[in-house]
């Protein structure tokens, strides 16, 4: 046992030399890694800002049923007989509240920041409506469908001669998590493809860092190494450039956030928001650096055993 | 101890480096092969040291033919013989201390205790005041014996010397051949290949090779 870690720690120093007899090499190497990493350590940054925000979407579906504008307040509010009737017919108990169209001028003119510009049109564009607020709960989270007889009740809805249209709200919850879902699945898709770029530029730096020791390897050899003592120090060149290329990559990333929250702060804050990018916690943090790692290690790996045997 | 039974070694296309050799060298002895440029002395050292294999025939080594080693045998093999070549293969980048730990560490040694070893190596070798200089800042003669203290470091039992003086004036050439006489006083077996004529009445044995083939052998009376 003792001679396997002494024989781990004189490698990883000889690695250490390695790297500080050719620092320029290294440098280079590290940056085109970490560039690489950078790409998808920046989506996954991205969407992890994006996923508490979104997880937490969690709305009770509602239909908004807008009214035909030529329709009178008097057959406006008693339309809600007909809505009630419906819901008890489908079985789908809902909450029905009316929102007269001054009051939905109201609200647009005080939220919108449009106030001025409506104050012009004359009179309210805006019809009468209804929201409906269903019991059952929609989560993002869950992945629950949103019931199949929301859907129908609103194709029912529309059908009448009083409506003039009808939106399910929640269906955009479904289109952001479709996206969020698209997201992932292109993250994991670069993520693969630049692992490969990663491996490939490991692959080639221990390869020429191979070359460079041929000698070496060959008095080594004469001297009684065995193979493992010969590739090991290439291991833990790799390792330690994937590891330093991660350090780079998530220092890049952190660095990129500051100027884009600056734009962010100034679109979220239109919104009442203060949403804001954040860097990737220290969890996420160590799991990249130990995947930079791993992806130096395998590159390093492929690469000198290919070699080791070539010089054999 | 080594075995050569009928061993011929060809390399393509058609070059044959040695002929149907066959010989015995007993532990403890000094042997010197002597020969011109190309007569295969160089080819006996490789094979002992299972750097080559034979065409045909076998080569033993402490009764284990070469042969039959494999890449995870050879090693440990090789961790018994110190290697001196003509032309040192000190690692330059590294100093001359550093160089002769090597082995040392190679076989598992703690920093320690290599250091202590390839000190009193270097020690034996009158390089004590050279420990922390590089090969290139050293004379041949300094290269040579440094690489001697690296072959007997790890205290082999048999040392393979390739023309160790080649290179060397004849004082330095003088040291390394007492050196070698020193090993083989202590029970080591030398086996070493040589042009220089001065130094072969000090063997035990010589053989002389000639275009692959053994022309004579000559064994001291005592």
């Amino acid at each position: 046992m003792n001679i396997w870690i002494r024989q781990h720690a004189l490698a990883s120093s000889n690695a250490l030399k390695q790297i500080i007899s050719a620092p320029g090499n290294f440098i280079f190497n590290v940056l085109v890694v970490a560039v690489a990493l950078s790409l998808p350590i920046a989506g996954l940054t991205l969407i992890e800002n994006i996923r508490p925000v979104s997880d937490q979407l969690s709305i009770a579906p509602e239909l908004s049923l807008f009214l035909k504008t030529d329709l009178s307040r008097s057959s406006a509010s008693s339309f809600a007989d007909t809505i009630k009737k419906l819901l008890k017919s489908s079985g789908t108990p809902a909450k029905v509240v009316f929102v007269p169209k001054e009051a939905a001028l109201t609200v647009l003119q005080n939220s919108s920041g449009l106030g001025d510009v409506l104050a012009t049109l004359g009179e309210n564009p805006l019809p009468d409506a209804y929201v409906l607020s269903f019991e059952q709960h929609f989560e993002l989270a869950t992945q629950q469908a949103s019931p199949v007889r929301i859907e129908a009740l609103a194709s029912q809805l529309q059908k009448l001669p009083e409506v003039d249209h009808v939106q399910i709200d929640s269906s955009w919850i479904k289109r952001l998590a479709a996206l969020m879902h698209l997201a992932q699945f292109m993250l994991v898709a670069l993520a693969l493809i630049l692992a490969i770029v990663v491996i490939t530029v490991i692959f080639n730096a221990t390869r020429l860092q191979v070359l460079s020791h041929r000698a070496e390897i060959r008095v080594i050899r004469l001297l009684g190494a065995t193979n493992q003592y010969i590739r090991r120090p290439y291991y833990y060149a790799g390792a330690i450039l994937g590891t330093v290329a991660g350090l780079i990559a998530l220092a890049i990333v952190a660095a990129g956030l500051h100027p884009l929250n600056q734009a962010i702060t100034e679109f979220a804050s239109l919104y009442g928001s203060s949403f804001q990018l954040m860097p990737l916690n220290l969890l996420w943090s160590l799991y990249l650096i130990l995947a930079a790692a791993i992806l130096g290690l395998f590159g390093a790996f492929l690469s000198v055993r290919h070699q080791v045997r070539q010089l054999n | 101890m080594i075995e050569f039974k009928q061993v011929s070694k060809h390399f393509p296309p058609g070059v044959s480096a040695l002929t149907d050799m066959s010989f015995t060298i007993e532990r403890g002895e000094l042997v010197f092969l002597a020969g011109p440029s190309g007569a295969g002395k160089s080819t006996i050292l490789k094979m002992i040291a299972a750097i080559e294999r034979p065409s045909t025939g076998q080569v033993l080594v402490n009764g284990q033919d070469i042969a039959g080693l494999n890449s995870a045998a050879l090693p440990y093999f090789r961790r018994n013989i110190g290697l001196i070549l003509q032309d040192h293969a000190l690692l330059h980048d590294r100093t001359i201390l550093d160089n002769v730990m090597l082995p040392l560490l190679i076989g598992g040694a703690s920093r320690n205790e290599a250091l202590h070893r390839a000190g009193t190596a270097l020690e034996k070798m009158n390089l004590s005041d050279k420990l922390n200089a590089f090969p290139p800042a050293l004379s041949g003669g300094e290269q040579q014996r440094a690489a001697i203290a690296r072959a007997i470091v790890n205290r082999p039992q048999l040392i393979l010397a390739d023309e160790p003086t080649a290179y060397l004036d004849r004082d330095n050439a003088k040291k390394v051949m007492q050196a070698l006489q020193a090993f083989q006083a202590a029970g080591v077996t030398c086996i070493i290949s040589s042009h220089d004529e001065e130094f072969l009445v000090k063997a035990s044995r010589v053989i002389y090779l000639n275009q692959g083939r053994q022309s004579q052998s000559w064994q001291s009376a005592a």
